[in-house]
């Protein structure tokens, strides 16, 4: 169902309002069993604010891929394992994270907006920010990986020796 | 220039530690078998989850197995051409102890056969492929014994003389 003229207003979980469309909050499964709980009237404007655990930051990124992703098809279509593959980020996509996904940020946001997505129930986002990180370690070695998610090593020096036994075989 | 996330407060280190393993599981099944591998290998949390969802792949691989004919059809389709099996290969079917991945060739070609001893390294695998379509055989790459080693009596990488009749699938 598309909901043109209901509007939604999102408080964030630091303290901030955002009013959206329910074109967009469609694809949030939070928001709208939220709403859905909230047993209003699909005619009625405006709603009750919906409180998300999301900061407002986040939440900025969240509606501007949604926004672009309004008309995308619902339910989002889920996909075998055969199907499963991490190279088909649309260009659309791919742009939208280099924006913010810089060196410097070392991933702090693309962390943020995993979360937002699995809190906000909104599956494309969630699949297209997973399949990013996942691109990140994708053909690395042990070292580098923990390198890119920042990874403290906590095994101990016998456990690295079995580790190192364990995938020789598919080393170098 | 976004402002400072304020409530993502994760940590300088160990980010992806820090999310719920739901969704450390979630982005594991993004990765190749071998990335899983070596993720297994960066810290303790990791190399629990990444077990997981190693089994899940290796359960992906017995579901999915294609047939030797298939795989030497696909391999003639692409980069292997020109190969030419030394055996002819059976309808069998093989374990999943069997396959492994590799991201090199060179190394599958000295892969070390577990089943067989961790170090012996067998020189007995001769053929090398990889499928073309992205499927659920980890790496794609597989190598397959020819020789029916005996040293490997429950392996079912047979020629067809090794067959049982009738037993065409593990």
């Amino acid at each position: 169902r598309i909901y043109p003229l209901m509007r939604v207003t999102l408080t964030t979980s630091d303290g901030a309002s955002v009013t959206v469309s329910r074109q967009l909050t469609k694809h949030s499964g939070f928001i709208e069993k939220a709403i859905t709980d909230m047993a209003v009237d699909d005619n009625a404007v405006p709603l009750s604010a919906v409180a998300v655990d999301v900061d407002d930051a986040t939440l900025k990124l969240v509606i501007e891929w949604l926004t672009e992703h309004r008309d995308d098809a619902l339910p989002y279509p889920e996909k075998t394992d055969e199907e499963r593959r991490a190279d088909d980020i649309p260009a659309w996509d791919q742009a939208f994270v280099q924006k913010w996904d810089t060196k410097e940020d070392q991933q702090q946001t693309l962390y943020a907006v995993i979360t937002a997505a699995d809190k906000l129930d909104i599956k494309g986002l969630l699949d297209m920010t997973c399949k990013t990180l996942a691109n990140k370690i994708n053909g690395k070695t042990v070292e580098e990986m923990r390198e890119i998610l920042q990874l403290e090593c906590d095994f101990t020096e016998e456990e690295l020796a079995e580790i190192r036994k364990e995938n020789a075989w598919c080393e170098n | 220039c976004l402002k400072k996330n304020k409530y993502y407060k994760f940590k300088p280190k160990d980010r992806l530690s820090k999310l719920p393993d739901e969704l450390i599981r979630l982005i594991f099944t993004e990765l190749e078998y071998e990335d899983l591998k070596s993720i297994s290998g960066t810290s303790r949390k990791m190399r629990h989850l990444a077990a997981e969802a190693k089994q899940k792949r290796r359960q992906e691989i017995r579901d999915n197995i294609k047939t030797v004919s298939e795989i030497i059809e696909n391999l003639r389709s692409t980069r292997y051409s020109n190969y030419q099996p030394a055996t002819p290969f059976s309808r069998s079917r093989f374990h999943d102890h069997c396959i492994r991945p590799s991201r090199h060739y060179e190394s599958i070609m000295n892969y070390e056969c577990s089943m067989i001893g961790k170090q012996s390294r067998l020189p007995f695998l001769t053929l090398v492929f990889e499928t073309v379509a992205r499927t659920p055989l980890g790496m794609r790459i597989v190598a397959l014994s020819p020789s029916c080693p005996p040293a490997c009596p429950t392996c079912p990488i047979y020629c067809d003389h090794y067959i049982p009749s009738g037993n065409t699938s593990v």
